[in-house]
């Protein structure tokens, strides 16, 4: 049994990806065919061993628990430990450069002294990777960190680099500091990816001595108490993207269509774990004609697909161009309709003969249960 | 046991199914691959939930680690009530030694306690080896309306099939009483066919299964002995006519036209109607990837697949892999099967985990006498080296020692 439990706080900022965020959590929003934001983290975090996971849900919470149910999925279905859902607080929602707003903890710290362990896996849910956590916990260990961040290094061609936090490191010291990129003395290469593992006993103690909770966020705690708590990077080398508009929504799921990518994220030995509806296989017919697409399951096909990343239970009739979109569940599109740069939510359903194409750039975004 | 259920249904699932060939040589038939992701299994199980039937014992004998695993607890159809629930029920040991299952009826009989336990009104007994979608409720509705003791779902074949299966004779007034159930008869008076669908009212159920038990002469099969030894007893047997879709696939060739049938523009068995679904244990993989140089046509793909060639007419289940330049057509590939660079596979079933190497082709017709309808069979796990020609009809498997 892992000495380690997650914390996965979903309860962040919403809207982010307009029509899409209107209705659900980051967290829950559909991505990559078949998945949800948070089934990255909650699954790197099930491969790791951990059985005892808390999501701090937002107040718009219902498709996430539908998401999530009993957490079977997931191996969350326990009698000791399991799936704790933690209310979020009102006013938790993050803002500007907070990074790790200590409120939503406060009123959960019962989950943290329930069930003791060794170490807590903090993540947010707004980031697609594969990380292995169990190496993250093993050099977090070796090292006898207090707080171990998880970091990459990142080229500023990355579209989301510039608001993230930097890390500053030297060669001798490690971790030395963070900020905005602006701030740092040193040449910042790393950035923080929106995962930690802190001891249970300091998060605890951070969140239950500091008078000023309510208000404060974890680095700023980090920052005040530099001298006291030993701290250190884990590096993640592999894929990551963090989703924090519809254009790197789009792209990101663009981006799983290169061979490298889905077979390193869909890696069997690290499986990205999700709710299972029970569709049939995708029915390709005669006319289909589908080429440099991820296509779920439950689909019926008789139109032209091509660099599309497409949901359960979608159908594209005869006659249909569907180009570098991204469809989401259920959605339906019509006979000689033509879509291109298009994100279609769930049950969209597309006439006959309609046109939609926006730019790779600025995708046309069809809100859910729309007719277009 | 919780509260008495009025009906419990014991689902047989212990056959080997040798006319499948190599692909029930290392797992019984019940566990066999079907439609792209199911199991044969998928289709009773899925009945009992959508029928209601909250206790089911699956009887298990032969290979059965594929099948418990895969069966479980019974999560995967809901079939994991707080009463009753679904039980594994392997052959087992107690005071007087063990035995093994010997047919059908001795496996009910020798799990009798485990029916007394819950001490239901009605047994419906079935078995995991067809494919059909069938509400056990109507048929039980019938059996309380004709006060039967024994009723028997039966469907319409072709006097040319009709060798093949357990005939019933009904009365000609186009009554539904059974005078008459003979198992595969060679002139056969009839065209209905058990469907291997009993329901029993439990005290005859019990009476029977102990006067077989103690007849040594019978083979203790539902269909050979107990059915015909209740005929002569006079008993109320009556045939329920099911309309609807049933198949059985007990052979390679009807194993394989049942599930190119999937692939017609409406097949009789609609796997994407929202009524009455089938539910599947199915194994949480990552969407299927089609490659920019794929060709799919009138297939049907699974989760978890790579497509980076061809495939026309075929069946993919889960986690196959199709490399650049590969043909696939009128084929079923299982599980975890690779076939590699322009390897031309036509007219096969290509088991789970097999390899086919590059530049192989499989299938090939000779326009000589064909075998087994010119299906090729390739058996689990099996690997075929680059280069390899086999001709259709052919099956293949490795030795055994």
């Amino acid at each position: 049994m892992s000495q380690a439990m997650g914390l996965i706080s979903c309860n962040n900022r919403s809207g982010l990806l307009r029509a899409i965020t209107r209705s659900r959590p980051m967290a829950a929003v559909p991505f990559g065919a078949r998945y949800r934001m948070l089934d990255f983290m909650l699954s790197c975090m099930v491969n790791a061993g951990i059985r005892k996971v808390g999501i701090v849900s937002p107040y718009n919470y219902r498709p996430l628990l539908d998401h999530l149910g009993s957490g079977k999925e997931w191996s969350l279905d326990r009698k000791s430990d399991g799936l704790f859902i933690m209310p979020g607080s009102p006013e938790g929602l993050r803002v500007g450069l907070s990074h790790f707003p200590l409120r939503d903890l406060r009123q959960n710290l019962e989950f943290l002294r329930r069930g003791v362990k060794r170490d807590v896996v903090c993540s947010e849910a707004d980031f697609i990777a594969n990380i292995d956590v169990s190496r993250l916990l093993a050099y977090h260990r070796n090292c006898d960190f207090d707080v171990t961040l998880v970091g990459k290094s990142m080229g500023s061609e990355e579209e989301t680099w510039e608001s993230m936090l930097h890390l500053d490191m030297t060669a001798e010291q490690g971790l030395v500091g963070w900020g905005d990129k602006k701030g740092l003395e040193h040449d910042p290469s790393m950035v923080y990816l929106g995962m930690l593992v802190i001891k249970c006993e300091l998060l605890d103690e951070i969140v239950a001595s500091s008078p000023f909770v309510e208000n404060m966020d974890m680095f700023e705690f980090l920052a005040d108490n530099k001298r006291h708590i030993r701290m250190g990077v884990f590096e993640h080398t592999g894929f990551y993207r963090k989703i924090s508009s519809i254009e790197s929504y789009f792209r990101s799921n663009m981006d799983l269509l290169e061979p490298s990518v889905h077979t390193e994220l869909f890696n069997t030995d690290n499986p990205i774990l999700t709710k299972i509806k029970d569709t049939p296989p995708t029915k390709y017919r005669t006319t289909a004609s589908v080429s440099n697409c991820l296509i779920a399951s439950g689909c019926l096909i008789d139109g032209t697909v091509s660099g599309s990343v497409i949901s359960r239970g979608v159908r594209i009739e005869e006659g249909a161009h569907v180009r570098d979109c991204v469809i989401m569940q259920r959605s339906q599109i019509g006979k000689n309709a033509r879509l291109e740069n298009v994100i279609l939510d769930k049950h969209v359903i597309v006439n006959d003969n309609v046109i939609l194409k926006g730019d790779p750039g600025e995708p046309v975004v069809i809100g859910k249960n729309a007719v277009v | 046991m919780g509260h008495r259920k009025e009906c419990i249904a014991m689902l047989l699932a212990g056959g080997q199914g040798s006319r499948l060939g190599s692909l029930t040589r290392n797992l019984a038939k019940p566990a066999v691959s079907f439609g792209g992701k199911y199991r044969i299994i998928d289709f009773s199980l899925s009945n009992c939930a959508n029928s209601g039937m909250e206790t089911v014992g699956v009887l298990t004998q032969y290979k059965p680690f594929r099948i418990n695993s895969y069966v479980s607890l019974g999560t995967a159809w809901d079939l994991d009530s707080l009463s009753g629930g679904l039980s594994i029920l392997p052959p087992f040991m107690s005071e007087e030694g063990g035995n093994w299952y010997k047919g059908t009826a001795n496996a009910v009989y020798q799990n009798m306690d485990f029916i007394k336990d819950h001490d239901p009104e009605y047994v419906l007994i079935i078995s995991g080896d067809h494919i059909y979608r069938m509400d056990y409720r109507l048929m039980l509705e019938f059996h309380k309306e004709k006060k039967a003791d024994v009723t028997i779902s039966v469907i319409n074949v072709t006097p040319q099939e009709a060798s093949r299966f357990g005939i019933v004779s009904a009365d000609e007034a186009g009554e539904e009483q059974i005078h008459k159930f003979t198992e595969k008869p060679k002139v056969p008076d009839s065209t209905l066919a058990s469907m291997g669908v009993y329901m029993f009212s439990w005290p005859v159920l019990q009476q029977a299964l102990e006067e077989d038990n103690a007849d040594p002469e019978s083979d203790n099969d539902f269909g050979k002995n107990v059915i015909p030894r209740l005929l002569s007893q006079k008993k109320r047997l009556y045939a329920y006519k099911f309309q609807g879709y049933w198949k059985d696939v007990g052979t390679v060739e009807s194993y394989y036209d049942a599930n190119m049938e999937l692939l017609l523009d409406s097949p009789s068995l609609d796997l994407f109607s929202s009524e009455s679904r089938v539910y599947s244990n199915e194994e949480i993989l990552p969407p299927q990837y089609v490659g920019p140089g794929a060709r799919l046509s009138n297939s049907l793909v699974s989760n978890g697949c790579v497509v980076l060639g061809t495939v026309e007419n075929s069946i993919l289940a889960q986690g196959v892999y199709v490399d650049e330049g590969a043909h696939i057509e009128n084929s079923i590939l299982l599980e975890n099967c690779v076939i590699g660079k322009e390897a031309w596979v036509n007219r096969t079933i290509v088991g789970e985990g097999a390899q086919v190497k590059a530049y192989c082709s499989v299938g090939i017709e000779t326009g000589g006498i064909v075998h087994q309808s010119g299906i090729t069979v390739i058996e689990d796990n099996y690997v075929l080296p680059e280069d390899t020609l086999i001709v259709g009809g052919t099956n293949i498997f490795a030795a055994r020692r």
